[in-house]
């Protein structure tokens, strides 16, 4: 990945991040410094952000889901915060519709709205669902 | 907790019902008695600063300063199932 590259960041890996007992904790953090050291530019979609706190609130604590809500709310200009208006929702049921895999979400199917949209070539991610998605490639590689 | 964190020795008076209660936690979350209480001090110090009446809302400099709130939570599988645990998938 070259540097200052834009990457769009799923739920997962915010979840991981914030999750130190997370068997993924280590590889969240190890993505997290790549991309800070590339300087990248990250995104991420309202969509994803309520996943994010609704896991943490319900399984870890609500002062931890409330903090990463306030790092994502109040600092605009350290990450892009995408809504989902009407035009992405269409291409994402668009691309629910012909999505082989059966065990994905309608917030997957707007990641990849999103990111086709806005040109954004690398997610981060977890979910391997999203490996078979062209013109997407998942960080961190396998 | 970092592996280089240095130890102490402790004693601390709680209720009898207060053990048994956090042993039964911890039997339940597969984890020892003490590693369940430093998380939960960890929780409390780190992330839990509203419940201490303290830094209320302030958020971290840079997002990406996101890891130093990490906490513990006993969850080791929380990333791998948020399908499941946002939507009942």
């Amino acid at each position: 990945m070259e540097r200052e590259q834009k990457v769009f960041v799923d739920a997962n890996v915010f979840i991981a991040l914030l999750n130190k007992d997370d068997a993924l904790h280590e590889r969240a953090v190890s993505v997290w410094m790549q991309l800070k050291e590339k300087e990248s530019r990250v995104a991420t979609a309202n969509g994803v952000v309520s996943e994010v706190i609704t896991v943490l609130s319900q399984r870890a604590s609500k002062a931890l889901a409330l903090q990463f809500a306030d790092t994502i709310y109040s600092r605009s200009r350290d990450i892009e915060l995408i809504y989902a208006d009407e035009e992405i929702e269409t291409a994402a049921l668009g691309h629910l519709r012909s999505w082989p895999a059966k065990n994905v979400s309608f917030v997957d199917a707007i990641i990849v709205a999103i990111m086709k949209q806005r040109e954004i070539a690398y997610l981060a991610s977890f979910d391997r669902v999203f490996r078979a998605v062209p013109g997407i490639s998942v960080l961190p590689e396998e | 907790m970092e592996a280089t964190e240095e130890f102490t020795i402790t004693n601390i008076r709680l209720p009898r019902r207060d053990l048994k209660a956090l042993k039964h936690a911890a039997l339940m979350k597969d984890q020892s008695v003490n590693a369940l209480l430093r998380g939960l001090i960890n929780r409390y110090l780190h992330i839990g600063q509203e419940t201490r009446g303290g830094n209320v809302g302030v958020a971290p400099l840079s997002i990406w300063d996101l890891p130093r709130y990490a906490g513990n939570t006993g969850e080791p599988h929380l990333a791998e199932r948020v399908d499941a645990i946002a939507y009942g998938a």
